[in-house]
């Protein structure tokens, strides 16, 4: 749904994306990187605000910049904390429906059906100047949804948000993304990113670091061992017979908690397989059982630090 | 440097209230309480002088060239005269008439550029709510606006004092033998204060609608709007006193209501510093005329302007323009946001 | 109806108060002025004309006019840009140059509206109403309908070309239109305000030496002497306000638009 090739944009003299080829299709893709990465840059290109300066970018098979057919089928929920304050909720989502060409009837049921979506219905009709944050973001997701698009944008959406805010709003993202619809979220909270896609762009420097599945891509860097612990009630023995496996590289035991194993693989859908059969010939009881590598945190820690190097 | 918090911080048993306060009186190796405003003009300062900041160059590119102007017409009239040719309506001394005429030529551009360093130096920070961030540092609101104040008046002052100074330069060098010689040094003093007038005036003013926008723009076109009103309406009003005054009772009322600008301030003031009239410095060489058309009659009014104001009032017209915006300015910086409705 | 809805919505946040009180200050000046100096001016010595004249020229035209197009004009972009908003009408199905268009119909009917209205009070300020049909007043207004289209196509064009179109609509409106117009020979054909007094009827070329001290750089300036027929200044209006708003809209419709901070 969208297609980038070899995309570039400069400002000036500084680049703000670099070279940029991927493709994001349906689903949920998290968009991740520190600061200055690019991500904001992309995104404004996506959602036709910005052209690249070299290559290509298609949304839908068609170019997005002050592309309305495009725009029909693309909603976009800004960063930006800035609204037209004098203005209520319902003021301004109607307006943004207007301007999605809606009239009548339809403009008010649809105005109404995003209010309620977002949970504002009872909030919506003071003034944008008196909201609190998770309000205001909450207003901004309702205008991002309100004409169903097929692809939805979202930088930062849980900005802001209390925990049952965000659930409502997680919950709105999965479901878009399960009726086969194409949802992009660009955000630093990783572990709530986690909890929602497993698919990710990585991107630093203007730069694409990475892109797919979580665990794919974690396979994919050889440089780094995965590390799996092992809580057990007789961590020697079983960190001998470990040693033995192939597809371990390393074990080793903590002097001060007697009864953890840490383990170093390369293989560890291999070890995965392995296990299991040996803690149950040996009878060990384990109590608990990590694998910290496994996670987006350290698979971006890890990139960005493999790139800066 | 004391750690303890302030009698006025603690409860009635004495402890420590939250709002520890007591970094505010803190004098370790930073900066002195004193000099805190400094941080905020230089930051003022340095972003408006910037190559992109046209809207600052373009005026004192203006203002240069208005120098460069009646310097080469000073120029030429001198050189006429000393060829013994009698220049009509060439009355008064024609140094300080020269450096007059710049002062209040430049008025236009200075408030151009007091509009693009000025109009957003507080309404940008209410915007952006950076007044939360300002007021949270050991930054008292008077450092800050005082910072302010001062950042943007430095840069007028900039854009006034040099092209006077190489005015008042090229008269010394060039004009010592000349009748320069004998009023140079009091003719230093009065250029110094006439070129200070403006950009007094115009950061106090547009600081002070600044500080009551959140809007750069709002508090630009606001700043705008009070300064071409006053200055039409003063004229207007002081032509029709002038018509109303046919026994010539209240000339220094009508010099008075016709200055009640900006500009007029400037003006008024500034003649007086320099000792010129209004009629001298126009120079005006022929009959003047008022032609009301329209009505396919034309009536022929004689030449009638209001005369050069007199000091003290204009003077004190002209602290109350300079005080009284700061005062409102300060009134309403605060940390805090108030948001009704 | 989208864009009905978009204009009405501009025309709202045009009269909200604390944009309003510009436009209602340059609304009520000169019938305020015009009442005081009714009152003030020595028995007989009182022409209405002469008074009608003398403030509707350098007032409602040369100042609210001006002033209202500029700050209106080039709002009409700036304002969103300022504001941060812009990127919610940039990423809607709809035509960039409609948007541009509604939100510039709603500032031209406010310039036009508060200038006619100036304009009216001060014939009712001075005229009896039996006598309102002397002021002439038809063709002032017309006048400024016409300049705050010409005008604000001007400074739709600026505020969608350039970052700070303010301080810049300002130089122009008070530099340019001001100083051009008396610069001897025919550089006054390069004035808009030019066509718009000729298209009034308006021929007034006060001295300017002669307003309290006057600007001493137009000292030398003398009265321009041209005769530019009635049809010529409409064709020469039309085609400013035409070129420039089909400008503005193009260059709207194909320029990136990224909200600054240091915006004005």
């Amino acid at each position: 749904m969208i297609v980038l090739e070899h995309a570039s944009r400069w400002y000036g003299q500084v680049i703000g994306l670099n070279d940029v080829t991927c493709r994001i299709g349906p689903g949920l893709t998290a968009l991740l990187g520190p600061n200055g990465a690019g991500k904001s840059t992309l995104l404004k290109l996506i959602t036709g605000q910005l052209r690249p300066t070299t290559g290509k970018l298609e949304v839908l098979n068609e170019r997005p910049f002050a592309n309305p057919k495009v725009l029909a089928r693309l909603g976009y929920c800004p960063e930006i904390d800035n609204f037209y304050e004098e203005m209520t909720g319902r003021e301004f989502v109607t307006q943004m429906a207007a301007l999605s060409g809606f009239r009548g009837q339809e403009r008010k049921t649809r105005t109404d059906g995003a209010i309620e979506r977002v949970g504002m219905a009872d909030r919506c009709d003071r003034k944008i100047a008196g909201y609190s944050k998770g309000m205001r973001q909450r207003i901004k997701v309702a205008q991002a949804i309100l004409h169903e698009p097929s692809i939805l944008v979202l930088d930062e959406p849980l900005n802001g948000l209390d925990p049952i805010g965000r659930q409502e709003i997680t919950d709105l993202m999965l479901s878009y993304a399960a009726e086969g619809r194409c949802v992009l979220i660009s955000s630093h909270i990783l572990y709530e990113v986690e909890q929602l896609t497993r698919t990710i762009l990585l991107m630093q420097r203007g730069r694409l670091l990475a892109q797919g599945a979580v665990s794919a891509i974690r396979d994919l860097m050889d440089r780094y061992p995965h590390r799996i612990t092992i809580e057990t009630d007789r961590a020697r023995e079983i960190a001998t017979e470990l040693m033995a496996l192939p597809s371990v590289l390393g074990v080793r035991l903590d002097k001060h908690e007697p009864g953890r194993v840490e383990v170093e693989t390369a293989e560890p859908d291999r070890f995965y397989n392995d296990l299991p059969g040996i803690v149950l010939a040996g009878g060990y009881t384990v109590g608990r059982f990590e694998a910290p590598d496994n996670n987006l945190e350290t698979v971006m820690r890890r990139l960005l630090d493999g790139k800066a190097e | 440097m004391s750690l303890e918090a302030p009698i006025a911080d603690r409860d009635p048993s004495g402890n420590a209230t939250i709002a520890d306060t007591s970094y505010r009186h803190y004098e370790g190796p930073r900066n002195l309480h004193s000099v805190r405003f400094r941080v905020v003009a230089l930051s003022t300062i340095r972003q408006n002088v910037n190559r992109t900041r046209l809207g600052f160059w373009i005026p004192a590119g203006f203002i240069l060239l208005t120098y460069f102007i009646f310097g080469a017409i000073f120029y030429v009239t001198q050189s006429v005269r000393q060829f013994g040719v009698t220049i009509p309506g060439d009355t008064g001394n024609p140094y300080a008439l020269t450096l007059y005429q710049g002062l209040v030529s430049i008025d236009l551009f200075l408030f151009a550029a007091a509009l693009t360093v000025g109009a957003g130096s507080i309404a940008a920070d209410n915007r952006a709510n950076a007044l939360l961030v300002y007021l949270s540092r050991p930054l008292t609101r008077r450092d800050y606006l005082l910072g302010k104040w001062l950042g943007i008046f430095l840069l007028l002052a900039g854009l006034s004092l040099v092209p006077n100074l190489v005015m008042y330069l090229f008269f010394l060098t060039a004009y010592w033998k000349d009748g320069f010689s004998d009023q140079a040094v009091g003719m230093f003093g009065r250029m110094l204060a006439a070129s200070l007038i403006g950009p007094l005036l115009h950061t106090s003013l547009i600081l002070g609608f600044s500080a009551w926008s959140r809007s750069p723009r709002l508090a630009g076109a606001a700043y705008a709007g009070f300064y071409f009103i006053l200055s039409l309406a003063s004229g207007i009003l002081g032509e029709v006193l002038l018509e109303r005054d046919t026994a010539g009772r209240m000339p220094q009322t009508i010099a008075i209501v016709s200055n009640l600008s900006v500009s007029g301030l400037n003006r008024g003031v500034a003649q007086s510093l320099y000792d010129v009239t209004p009629q001298q410095a126009v120079q005006n060489f022929r009959q003047g005329r008022r032609r009301i058309r329209r009505r396919r009659v034309i009536q022929e009014a004689p030449p009638n302007m209001p005369g050069r104001p007199p000091l003290a009032p204009m003077a004190g017209l002209t602290l109350a323009i300079i005080v009284l915006p700061v005062g409102a300015a300060a009134a309403r910086i605060r940390a805090v946001e108030v948001v009704r409705g | 109806m989208s864009d009905l809805l978009l204009l009405a919505n501009a025309l709202r946040d045009t009269f909200r108060p604390r944009r309003l009180i510009i436009a209602l200050i340059l609304l009520l000046l000169p019938p305020v002025l015009a009442v005081g100096w009714r009152l003030l001016s020595p028995r007989g010595a009182f022409v209405p004309g002469d008074v009608y004249d003398s403030l509707v020229s350098p007032f409602v035209f040369s100042v609210s006019l001006t002033i209202l197009s500029v700050v209106y004009g080039t709002g009409v972009v700036s304002q969103e840009i300022e504001g941060k908003t812009i990127v919610y009408l940039l990423t809607r199905p709809f035509p960039r140059w409609r948007i541009l268009l509604a939100k510039f119909t709603a500032a031209f009917l406010t310039v036009g509206t508060v200038t006619t209205v100036s304009v009216l009070l001060v014939g009712l300020a001075l005229y009896e109403p039996s006598r309102l049909a002397e002021a002439g007043m038809e063709a002032d207004i017309v006048a400024l309908w016409m300049g705050a289209l010409t005008y604000g196509g001007v400074f739709l064009l600026l505020g969608t070309a350039l970052p700070r179109p303010l301080t810049y609509g300002l130089m122009f409106v008070f530099g340019w239109e001001t100083v051009v117009p008396k610069l001897p020979g025919e550089f006054a054909r390069v004035s808009i305000m030019t066509y718009l007094k000729v298209i009034s009827a308006r021929e007034i070329t006060e001295n300017p030496a002669q307003s309290g001290g006057g600007n001493p750089l137009l000292a030398f300036a003398q009265a321009p002497n041209l005769e530019i027929p009635v049809p010529d200044a409409w064709r020469i209006l039309i085609a400013v306000a035409v070129v420039t708003l089909i400008a503005a809209h193009v260059l709207f419709s194909v320029r990136e638009y990224i909200p600054r901070d240091d915006s004005e």
